[in-house]
């Protein structure tokens, strides 16, 4: 982009810049927390998993305990004990879940592709049918069909994610036995290539509808807002004067206009979009975050639960840049600051 | 028209202001979601009174179907699912009303001063409401809620301090458009100070599409204590939509309509504020853009 090439290579910087800031309000807040918890921090930060299911003796116990004090500086004045947490979490060292036995960082990055493979065909296929019906719906205003379209849009918007899925289940898995219920792939099935792709393909059916239904009615409602708002302008008038088919006035000339409010939508609902991949992969048993997330509420392993919060944070920020990037390319009259 | 009675005030507005009650009459959608939000009313301050079984009562009769003598059937342990819904709208609109309202006063304070002061507090302020909005409201309240313990007042808090920026958002933006009004250089030059004029004339001015905003925070605010319960992070002491589905899960092959009927609750509840908030946004403030994408007519 040579464009005010200097404006954006200092926005970008800038943005970037920023995200040490989110890290250490995320460790701020992450710290609060296990500060205000009852009881010792020393144990918050452990979970309760030493002390009910580690199998070791209460002795063992005791002495990760001090362990874990002396590691994590937990003696010493609090803002000593929040540099010692955040240099820690910037070296990557998210703490150690003694519920599975393993780094927190570990756990979190082995669930990362599959969250981010639901998330990011969830959201395509949510764009593309999004997208679509608000034109289609604006393109019809106004009419029975329009109301028709926005009506159901706002009502499945009411809809909470996890009954979607749940209901889902109940109709096409549990009663036409059509797709499975839960899990990323059937036991037994054979690793070669296509087979294997085709049966994730299969499981993913079912939460990727449940989150396009979650999110496609949100994208839909801005789309057509805008849509209807662009018809109104001068340029789509001097289109149809033109003489222009009704076709290309809407396709080239005020659906691309109508997809800048959309991507900014995408920019800054992100963080709802991974909550309800949460709920839906606790829903379908999919082995990404979410359910990791779901598993260590069970197990009250609560480094776990903060290394979740900051790597979905930090994953929020990330996405939500690469949206600015993208809005940018689409609208050659953005100037970035 | 048929209000010809209108005062013949010379005024800015183009046409004569109707009565509040008549958009909702207007607009088929937002009387359905007038009808449903008061149904909702209705059912959860009567639920006591009505001749229905203990929801918590066990009973013998386990995964019945929907009957009349069990409208919404019964659970794996026989209690009366139509009892439970019914009693699980009282802690619904509860959660939704104390949590929409948290956020109401937040948002108000927290908008009302950076967009009033502007500067260095306004840019603070801002900062702070992005780094905010950086982190994932769920899974921050599902990490707070497991680690600080399941009681039903301490969510509430937590989920009202996690929805407030919203408000605080749309407040704030108010305010910027407010303080250039004539009325505030008047006061000021009065001789009113700045709280003074906060809260006796900007306020008031502004707060309109915080109304609005605040009426669809309520159906966000049930979702979200649905949302909790269904991971199992409700105060169990209360009967809950969310936790009525959970349960659900272990019985997709026995019991279908356990996993149905809450969920219909949830979304039809969810539905009428929604409806309602938009409906209000359209009649306080017609000219701004809504949900529907309708304008005030």
């Amino acid at each position: 982009m040579n464009r005010g090439g200097s404006g954006f290579t200092f926005y970008i910087a800038r943005r970037i810049l920023e995200m040490p800031v989110v890290l250490l309000f995320v460790i701020i807040v992450n710290f609060t927390i296990i500060h205000l918890a009852p009881g010792d921090p020393a144990s918050v930060m452990i979970g309760d998993f030493a002390f009910t299911g580690s199998g070791g003796t209460r002795a063992d116990a005791v002495a990760y305990l001090e362990e874990v004090k002396a590691k994590w500086g937990l003696t010493k004045p609090l803002p000593e004990q929040l540099w010692i947490y955040a240099s820690g979490v910037a070296r990557g060292d998210l703490g150690f879940s003694l519920a599975a036995n393993r780094p927190v960082l570990d756990l979190i990055l082995q669930r990362v592709p599959a969250t981010l493979l639901l998330l990011f065909v969830a959201e395509f296929f949510a764009v593309l049918l999004g997208t679509l019906l608000g034109a289609y719906a604006a393109s019809k205003h106004p009419s029975r069909l329009d109301a028709f379209v926005s009506g159901t849009s706002i009502t499945l918007h009411s809809v909470p994610v996890f009954w979607s899925g749940l209901l889902l289940i109940l109709v096409l898995a549990v009663r036409l036995k059509v797709l499975p219920t839960s899990g990323m792939t059937s036991t037994g099935i054979a690793s070669q290539e296509l087979p294997y792709a085709l049966d994730v393909a299969r499981h993913m059916v079912l939460p990727v509808l449940a989150l396009v239904l979650f999110r496609a009615p949100v994208l839909q409602r801005v789309t057509r807002a805008t849509m209807l708002e662009i018809i109104g302008e001068d340029y789509v008038r001097t289109a149809r004067a033109k003489g222009l088919a009704e076709r290309t006035v809407f396709g080239r000339h005020a659906l691309r206009n109508a997809l800048l409010p959309t991507v900014t939508l995408l920019g800054l609902s992100l963080g709802s979009a991974l909550s309800g991949a949460v709920l839906i992969e606790t829903v379908f048993a999919w082995p990404g975050i979410g359910r990791l997330l779901f598993d260590a509420i069970g197990l009250r392993d609560y480094p776990l639960l903060m290394g979740i919060l900051v790597i979905s944070s930090v994953g929020v920020v990330l996405a939500s840049l690469l949206t600015d990037l993208l809005y940018g390319k689409l609208d050659p009259r953005v100037v970035y600051q | 028209m048929t209000e010809v009675a209108a005062p013949a005030i010379p005024e800015t507005r183009t046409r004569p202001r109707r009565p509040f009650w008549h958009e909702f009459v207007y607009t088929r959608a937002s009387l359905f979601g007038l009808c449903i939000v008061g149904t909702a009313v209705v059912i959860a301050l009567i639920t006591p009174a009505l001749p229905l079984p203990d929801p918590t009562a066990l009973s013998t009769d386990t995964y019945a179907p929907p009957s009349p003598t069990h409208p919404f059937g019964t659970d794996n342990l026989g209690r009366d699912l139509f009892s439970s819904v019914l009693w699980g709208t009282r802690l619904s609109l509860l959660f939704g009303v104390v949590v929409a309202s948290l956020s109401a006063v937040l948002g108000i304070i927290l908008g009302t001063l950076p967009g009033y002061f502007g500067g260095i507090i306004d840019d603070a302020f801002s900062r702070f409401f992005e780094l905010f909005l950086s982190i994932p409201a769920l899974v921050l309240l599902i990490v707070v809620v497991t680690i600080l313990g399941t009681n039903l007042f301490l969510i509430m808090v937590i989920v009202g301090l996690t929805v407030w920026p919203s408000t605080a958002k749309i407040m704030r933006a108010q305010v910027l458009t407010q303080k250039q009004r004539d009325y505030v250089m008047a006061a000021r030059a009065a001789g009113a100070r700045d709280f003074w004029i906060m809260s006796r004339h900007i306020v008031p001015n502004a707060v309109q599409p915080v109304i609005a905003n605040s009426t669809l925070l309520i159906g966000s605010a049930i979702v979200l204590e649905a949302s909790l319960s269904f991971l199992g992070l409700g105060d169990a002491n209360v009967i809950s939509w969310g936790r009525l589905l959970r349960s659900a899960q272990a019985y997709y092959y026995n019991a279908w309509w356990m996993g149905v009927f809450p969920g219909v609750a949830i979304t039809m509840t969810v539905l009428g504020f929604t409806l309602l908030g938009d409906a209000i946004n359209r009649i306080l403030s017609p000219r701004e853009r809504t949900l529907l994408g309708l304008r005030g007519r």
